[in-house]
């Protein structure tokens, strides 16, 4: 009997365990027949709203709503630079989307405009009057005014802002302002939030906030991010306390900017869009999708959002190089589907700014399509290269795998002998035919008479250093040379091993690689012959705290004669070219070598040809390429042209605890600028890259350079241990 | 009746095992011999030229002699080791059950930890070449050098030995100790009672330790892989290497071509183990 029961038991837990899953397919299944045939209807869509100011003479200052809701775009001018402005204007929005300019008396006073204030920035509080900061003089004090009636204005005076903060040699920079209803002052700093009662300018309260601290108020309420920027928080200054913390979860970043309701209702701004949530809510919903707009493109960042009529959203940006502001609108468009019906993928190993300031343009251009862009090594990512590649390996032998492919670092001539990607002539043709194209580095990305990729950007090898030694660079083995004659002091500074390799093998991979991928021997034995002179005298060791590294500083500041580096753009060639005018030396391009990057290649078994097509117009198109976001040099001659003609009032500064030696580098000339972008017409030689083989010389070198090994030895042991690797 | 109600409810037990398999296991493969004559992404039917390209690799052929190198080292010490093991668990009479966990304990731990201790250990650095210096003996580079395929030995045997122990006890007590009384009585010593009752006793145990044996060594590339990375020394290059580095290059034809002679060869070899070693079951 009681066996019995038991396989009654049994085999009633096996119908159950077997037959659950039935209901919730049938359901799984309607519910995506129901999609198929009724699309979800409804998104907010985003426009460029243009801004009245004019770029050259003004400076767009603060984005706010006045008390009717209207916009106000604060602007400066005049002054000897830019950013000092002598006078402060102001545009309307009016109802007809037209802008009317003024000129504010209470805000255009001593304490808000002069040679040495900058930061200007006006804020309407949440008394229902308009305030303003500043910081004036070397120190950078911080100025706070309220606009009490018509043209007047007063200082509001808090003694903690008066006094230099002695880590770091300045007064307490203001990050953001907030005024309450009750008139109290909400400031973050970089990393703390303080509550001022404006009255006799003493402390109420701390509150927390994150890294450069967005904020705003609510009644009397701070909503701020927390101090890890994992949620918001809601800090009660009646209370004197944090009243309640919603958490970002692991998907959604911290806020950029905020704003608050008349409801209640708080809006985030970051490069994931617009979202809601309530201040007694967990949960946000995302009302802007970022990555169907601007908002996600790294040549800008998010400034401010506000809640327009009804359900409009405006975003307020400034560029990544701080030359300019945009104004974005987004209203609800029911007509529109929710999400666009075509989607175009992109793969990528690692993260590429060209590619997302590409993927924002695109889906400006293009709202009926969507672009899915997929990196498989994020930051958190604990997966190894050859991981993910037999992960996109698995996917393209399904016939699957993304419309575009990002070759950096995947195995383009596998891919190509194996007919993964398509011939990109016909665009190329077409890019180079109109101007848009350098022909000479898609003339060196060729295969035979194909063209299977396209290089996006191009970081120029460059040499840095006197006279004499760079005549020395036209091979290693001249360089050897040099270095075993030279007397002086060595040719490099403090290096590793690692770095060592690093730096010189790029320039000789290709000698020792062959056309058929075979080891050289002979070339590869030079190689170390070769390093081993170049590194006379030099310090070298493993620990990377002790042995820093070469660089441009170094060959300034007199630790090095050489530097061999790759330029990324306008930033690296101001400090180069500083040194170089410091040492009377020179920056040159060696060997007409050049690393390519982004490398574009387009799926042959993809679904969407054309949208592909489109997108890598779209990378090569002005509109991406006259932006230099630090990745690489344009590909473009028109941008080129652009870059050239570019002026920038930014200046880097570098010191060093162990040196006297500082440098400040300003914006260069037209004529200097130009050195560099001719250099990427010239260029005819990409750099090889192998990691497999490079990773191989990195592990023997070390027992070379140690003195352990001759050079022979580490190349035969090299050349035995590649043998499999080129069998294969 | 009875035997075709007991055939049809045996089949209906098999069936979601017979499913698992076809669906994990077989329909892979033959989706794998299929791609071995095609061209790797084109859909072009290439013959047997993928098998000629693959005989004639020297990356496979290296890989090859590697692995059978390692299976005829491994195989027979494993065998006989275990044997040993088993034979003298099975003559103690005290912590039997303590002594046959400890030896089964190395299946149990992770691999991630094995390759861990195994690096502490053979590391140049390691504590063997540390207690090698105490006795005033060179430094040897055990993860570098053609050591490297000793240490992959020792971790196979290692992690292994206690397994196959266990099925060799399991054999051991299928023995009647009936026939040992009678050759005792016959005047037969230990020697004699093992050579000729133990022996040919175990050898449909010895087909399935060896088959089983066979299929683990090829485990070892976690080891392997996890210790000396995808391009390891070449005394230690197997052919599961060779296989994925073939992935990642996307020479799927070259890949798939090997993995059915590879296949292939295993199970000629189990059939013919079956023959010698596996027919005595049936007898």
């Amino acid at each position: 009997m009681i066996k019995f029961s038991k396989k009654v038991i049994c085999l009633i837990l096996g119908a159950c365990v077997t037959l659950s899953g039935c209901g919730n397919d049938k359901d799984v299944k309607s519910v995506a027949d129901n999609n198929s045939k009724t699309m979800a209807m409804g998104r907010y869509v985003e426009e460029v709203v243009e801004l009245p100011y004019n770029k050259d003479t003004e400076v767009a200052l603060s984005l706010l709503q006045n008390n009717d809701n209207a916009l106000e775009l604060y602007v400066g001018t005049g002054g000897e630079e830019k950013y000092y402005p002598t006078e402060i204007g102001r545009y309307t929005m009016q109802s007809d989307g037209t802008w009317v300019r003024d000129v504010p008396a209470w805000v255009n006073n001593e304490l808000m405009i002069g040679n040495d204030t900058s930061s200007q920035n006006i804020i309407m509080g949440n008394d229902g009057y308009l305030y303003g900061s500043s910081a004036s003089g070397d120190k950078l004090l911080p100025h706070i005014v309220k606009n009490t009636e018509g043209d007047n204005w007063e200082e509001i005076k808090i003694p903690e802002l008066n006094k230099i903060e002695e880590n770091i040699g300045y007064y307490p920079m203001i990050q953001h302002l907030s005024i309450m209803e009750n008139g109290l002052l909400a400031i973050s700093f970089y990393t703390e939030g303080k509550i001022y009662n404006p009255e006799d300018g003493s402390k109420v309260m701390d509150f927390a906030t994150s890294t450069q601290g967005p904020m705003t108020v609510s009644g009397t309420k701070v909503i701020s991010n927390n101090e890890d920027g994992t949620a918001v928080k809601i800090t009660d200054t009646e209370r004197g306390q944090a009243d309640a913390e919603i958490s970002y979860g692991d998907k959604m970043n911290s806020a950029s900017a905020f704003c608050v309701a008349d409801d209640g209702t708080i809006y985030i701004g970051n490069t994931q869009g617009i979202h809601s949530t309530k201040q007694d809510g967990t949960i946000f919903e995302t009302l802007v999708d970022g990555s169907l707009t601007s908002l996600s493109m790294p040549s800008l960042y998010l400034l401010s959002v506000l809640k327009g009529e009804g359900d409009e959203f405006y975003t307020f940006l400034g560029s990544s190089d701080g030359a300019s502001k945009t104004l974005l609108k987004y209203t609800y468009n029911k007509d529109v589907p929710s999400l666009p019906d075509s989607e175009l993928t992109i793969y990528s190993l690692n993260d590429n700014d060209t590619v997302r300031q590409a993927i924002g343009e695109f889906q400006r251009n293009n709202p009926t399509a969507r672009v899915t862009f997929r990196i498989a090594m994020g930051e958190d990512s604990g997966t190894t290269i050859s991981d993910n590649i037999k992960v996109l390996n698995t996917e393209l032998l399904a016939g699957k795998g993304a419309d575009i492919i990002i070759l950096d670092g995947l195995p383009v001539e596998s891919y190509i002998e194996k007919g993964v990607l398509e011939d990109l002539s016909g665009i190329s043709e077409e890019l180079i035919n109109s101007g848009d194209l350098l022909k000479n580095i898609i003339d060196s990305s060729r295969t035979g008479d194909k063209l299977y990729f396209m290089p996006t950007r191009v970081q120029l090898v460059t040499a840095l250093g006197r006279q004499d030694i760079l005549d020395s660079t036209k091979s290693l083995e001249a360089l050897g040379e040099f270095a075993e004659k030279n007397t002086g002091k060595p040719l490099l500074n403090k290096i590793t091993y690692k770095d060592i390799i690093e730096t010189f093998l790029p320039l000789e991979l290709g000698n020792i690689l062959n056309t058929k991928s075979e080891i050289d021997n002979t070339a590869m034995i030079q190689f170390f012959d070769s390093i081993k002179k170049i590194t006379k005298g030099v310090d070298m060791g493993e620990d990377e705290l002790i042995y820093y590294g070469n660089s441009d500083f170094n060959v300034g500041a007199g630790d090095a004669l050489i530097n061999i580096s790759e330029i990324t753009g306008i930033a690296d060639v101001m400090i180069a070219e500083v040194v170089a005018k410091d040492i009377n030396g020179d920056i040159i391009n060696v060997n007409g070598l050049y690393k390519p990057v982004g490398n574009v290649g387009i799926n042959s078994a993809g679904t969407n040809k054309e949208l592909a097509n489109k997108f890598v117009r779209e990378l090569i198109s002005q509109q991406v390429q006259d932006l230099d976001l630090g990745d690489g040099f344009s590909v473009n001659p028109k941008s080129l042209e652009v870059w050239n003609n570019t002026k920038k009032d930014i200046s880097y500064g570098i010191g060093s605890p162990l040196s006297d030696y500082n440098i400040t580098a300003a914006w260069p000339e037209k004529e200097v600028i130009a050195k560099y972008t001719n250099m990427c017409s010239t260029v005819t030689t990409p750099v090889k890259e192998d990691y497999v083989i490079s990773e191989m010389i990195m592990n023997e070198a070390g027992a070379f350079l140690k003195g352990e090994k001759t050079a022979e030895e580490t190349a035969n042991t090299i050349t035995e241990r590649a043998r499999t690797y080129i069998a294969e | 009746m009875q035997n075709k109600k007991v055939s049809t409810a045996a089949y209906l037990f098999l069936a979601p095992s017979f499913i698992g398999v076809s669906v994990f296991v077989l329909i892979p493969f033959g989706d794998a011999i299929r791609r071995s004559f095609y061209e790797a992404m084109s859909g072009k039917v290439v013959g047997i030229k993928n098998y000629i390209t693959v005989f004639n690799n020297e990356a496979f052929k290296l890989a090859g002699s590697n692995t059978l190198r390692f299976a005829m080292v491994c195989i027979p010490l494993l065998v006989v080791i275990s044997l040993l093991l088993a034979l003298l668990l099975r003559s103690t009479k005290k912590h039997n059950e303590f002594l046959k966990t400890t030896f089964l304990l190395p299946m149990a731990i992770p691999i991630a930890s094995i390759v861990l201790l195994w690096k502490i250990i053979f590391h140049k650095s390691g504590l063997l070449n540390t207690g090698l210096q105490m006795l005033g003996v060179a430094s040897i580079d055990w993860l570098n050098t053609d050591k490297a395929f000793y240490v992959l030995v020792f971790s196979y045997l290692w992690k292994n030995m206690g397994y196959d122990m266990v099925l060799w006890l399991a054999g051991l007590s299928g023995i009647s100790p009936s026939l040992y009384e009678a050759a005792q009585l016959d005047g037969a010593g230990a020697f004699a009672r093992f050579r000729y009752i133990t022996l040919p006793s175990l050898m449909p145990t010895l087909f399935v330790i060896s088959v089983l044996s066979l299929l683990n060594s090829f485990k070892v590339f976690r080891e392997a892989y996890l210790i000396f990375g995808e391009r390891p020394q070449e005394k230690i290059y197997m052919l599961q290497h060779t296989f994925n580095n073939w992935f990642v290059s996307l020479d799927i034809q070259k890949l798939c071509a090997g993995a059915v002679i590879m296949a292939s060869l295993i199970f000629a070899v189990i059939l013919i183990l079956q023959k010698f070693w596996g027919s005595e079951e049936r007898e």
